[in-house]
């Protein structure tokens, strides 16, 4: 009994740390185009709180998007740019 | 199987035997049989037809020269040991073996893995008996690829062995038992022709493997010693492993009952020849490809269908929002971690391994045989199950959305590579001069950590360039010696080899010797980073103590900023650095024509790090200099 207590407990902090979670990602990534394209091709390696913690500059975020294309993060020609300019804009240092 | 075929050949058991095992390993029985003709030969007491074999006499090491070069050997690559005394007298009258000499045993197993992942033949070698250990990584990595190698030492002579002697240990190869296929210590030289002939044998016989044969060095040395040397027509009969057609026909209906099936391929396809036959398959029925980690690319990664690994599949899944409903694996070995893929719907599993298949996956169908077959067989079965516009009508809309993804996803790559620019070079625009300057149906050998994915710019398809590397087992101080023996199987074909400067550092140099020495024309290019990427990664990446503290304990190399070119130098073998994007066009060429001109040639190429600690300057800076009371 103690036991079932003690996961279902666990059950409902991991659920309630996940709603926190979906909460602060969607007040973190604002809804614009290049947010789709980070979400499907970035989170598939990286959690969205890296992006978020990274000390990056405009340039750099350039430079990680094209070399983590190149390391096979799958992104579409047409949403190459908006991604680029949506890191740039919400996440580089020197927004 | 192996097992079995080793039971037939000892005389352990009987034909009828083998037949029955292979019967309970599910092998159908034309599988069976054929496998029995193929090693029938070898089974104690078998006659055999004239002019299969020749009565030769000679030392004991007279004997195994010349089964060697009966089984098709064209090389031995040794390192020295006086231990190899006995086999150089031989080659003075058996000049049908080319030595190679290397620095050092690991590096003798590296060249003879390359020659053989490149030749599609069995790779000898030979080193000294205190040169095990040494050997053995390179050894491990070869038997995690299944790469057929066979593998010799002197041992100690028959009178001391035993004796915890001179360069002499109790058990010697037990140690290299998880290795090695199979493993003997030999000490009758009338049977040394015999030993070499099953080491070769039980090393190709599919799934493939080193074996290692320690030979007393007086049992090498004994004079007029008579034996039978079989042909090598008596010893190569290919196998013609069918899978059973049930169970084809039972797949077949799977995969094309499935509206979103996917096929999941490792290094079997490319072992067994079963490329062309596979994207046939996967063009029939539309189905998207993803790579198991694999030391060859098994199918064209350019072609629409081909998604990349499997985290790429996530992207298609968005494009063709339809879950996965039957995975199908093709010859890899691995389990699949995510559980979503391989439970819930029919999972096929195709190898020539029946140790591989099932073992980490609840089956639908299992297709044991060879791939190529299997695929044919599947490709013929889908055929009479469904018209040709019946198929257009299941795959058409499949293939289109493939076909847009992969297409965008690759026009966005090229976007990416030519917009990398400046010093360090980034790693994307490194690979896009590489191919823009090297030829089309060039070699790469590649021992990359993660940058591995950068491969993904070039075209690997059986019209177009080769992958070979990196080993599955991953110990690292493989890729040069590796790609020297490449270069050896394949000596009217461009090859490249891809280091990184860390895994250049895993005494590699030594294969640079080999490269001057023997005019092999490699050109060889370290990444140089200054640093363990993908290990930095890993440990910094997960925020412990050190990472907290700031402090890369064994990622950083840069101090010593090593110059590869200086040490290329040392070997008589040119080199340029490239520190910026501008420099690497004409450094490429620069190397390229040396190749032409029939030498090596070392590029140090100044790559840039990101990601997890690159940023962290500290490493453990400590001065023995520093701690002496007495400067001397």
């Amino acid at each position: 009994m103690k036991i079932r207590t003690a996961v279902t407990a666990a059950a409902a902090l991991i659920w309630c740390g996940a709603l926190v979670q979906i909460a602060a990602s969607q007040e973190s990534f604002p809804d614009e185009p290049g947010r789709d394209a980070m979400m499907l091709a970035c989170t598939q390696c990286h959690s969205p709180g890296k992006m978020i913690l990274a000390d990056l500059t405009k340039e750099d975020w350039e430079f990680v998007v094209y070399d983590m294309i190149g390391r096979g993060a799958p992104v579409h020609e047409e949403d190459l740019a908006d991604l680029v300019k949506y890191l740039q804009d919400n996440f580089a240092t020197d927004k | 199987m192996q097992k079995l075929v080793n039971e037939l050949i000892s005389g352990r058991i009987s034909r009828r035997g083998f037949l029955a095992g292979m019967a309970a390993a599910s092998f159908g029985s034309v599988s069976a049989k054929s496998a029995l003709a193929a090693v029938e030969p070898m089974v104690p007491g078998s006659p055999l037809p004239e002019g299969f074999s020749r009565s030769v006499t000679g030392t004991g090491a007279d004997l195994i020269v010349q089964q060697m070069i009966e089984t098709g050997a064209e090389y031995l690559f040794v390192s020295n040991g006086s231990g190899v005394g006995p086999i150089c007298d031989a080659l003075v009258d058996n000049p049908g073996l080319q030595l190679i000499q290397a620095t050092q045993e690991g590096q003798v197993v590296s060249i003879a893995d390359g020659y053989a992942k490149a030749s599609g033949k069995t790779g000898y070698g030979m080193f000294s008996r205190v040169g095990l250990p040494h050997s053995s990584s390179n050894m491990y990595n070869a038997m995690k690829d299944r790469t057929p190698l066979v593998l010799f030492s002197d041992h100690a002579d028959t009178d001391r062995e035993g004796t915890d002697s001179h360069e002499d240990v109790d058990y010697w190869v037990e140690a290299v038992a998880p290795y090695t296929k199979w493993r003997w210590t030999a000490r009758q030289p009338e049977r040394l022709a015999e030993w070499t002939r099953k080491a070769y044998k039980i090393s190709t016989v599919l799934p493939g493997g080193p074996t290692h044969v320690r030979i007393p060095r007086n049992v090498m040395y004994t004079p007029n010693v008579t034996a039978d040397i079989y042909s090598g027509e008596a010893l190569n009969i290919s196998m013609d492993l069918q899978p059973d057609a049930r169970e084809i026909e039972r797949a077949a209906r799977y995969m094309l009952e499935a509206e979103s099936p996917l096929l999941y391929v490792g290094p079997e396809v490319s072992q067994t020849n079963g490329r062309p036959a596979l994207v046939k398959l996967a063009e029939l029925l539309a189905i998207p490809v993803c790579q198991h980690r694999s030391f060859y690319c098994d199918f064209p990664n350019l072609h629409p269908l081909y998604l990349g690994q499997l985290p790429a599949l996530r992207s298609y899944l968005a494009v063709y929002p339809k879950p996965i409903d039957c995975f199908i694996n093709f010859g890899a070995r691995f389990p699949v971690r995510n559980r979503s893929l391989v439970s819930g719907h029919p999972v096929i599993h195709a190898s020539v391994d029946p140790m591989s298949i099932g073992r980490n996956t609840a089956l639908a169908s299992a297709l044991l045989g060879r791939l190529d077959l299997v695929a044919d067989g599947l490709v013929d079965a889908v055929k009479s199950m469904a018209t040709p516009a019946q198929l257009r009508a299941r795959t058409e809309e499949r293939m289109a959305k493939c076909k847009a993804h992969t297409t965008s996803v690759q026009r966005a790559r090229e976007i990416a590579a030519r917009g990398s620019k400046g010093s360090p070079v980034p790693w994307p625009r490194l690979m896009y001069e590489l191919i823009r300057q090297m030829e089309k149906d060039a070699i790469v050998v590649e021992e990359l950590g993660t940058q591995h994915k950068t491969l993904s710019y070039f075209n690997f398809a059986d019209d177009g360039m080769t992958k070979i590397g990196r080993t599955e087992g991953r110990a690292l101080g493989w890729g040069v010696g590796a790609s020297a023996g490449v270069k050896l199987a394949q000596p009217d074909r461009q090859v490249v080899s891809l280091q990184g400067d860390g895994g250049f550092l895993f005494g590699q140099t030594d294969s640079l010797w080999t490269m001057s020495r023997y005019d092999i024309p490699v050109m060889t290019v370290v990444a140089n980073n200054r640093c363990y990427e993908e290990t930095r990664w890993q440990m910094i990446g997960r925020n412990g103590r050190a990472a907290q503290a700031g402090r890369d304990y064994v990622c950083k190399l840069g101090d010593p900023d090593i110059d590869f070119t200086k040490l290329a130098a040392a070997y008589n073998i040119p080199g340029a650095v490239v520190e910026n994007t501008d420099q690497l066009e004409p450094a490429i060429k620069r190397g390229l024509r040396t190749l032409k001109d029939g030498r090596p040639f070392m590029l140090d190429v100044r790559t840039r790090t990101l990601g997890a600690g690159a940023d962290i300057t500290w490493y453990p800076d400590y001065s023995v200099a520093d701690q002496r009371k007495r400067k001397v």
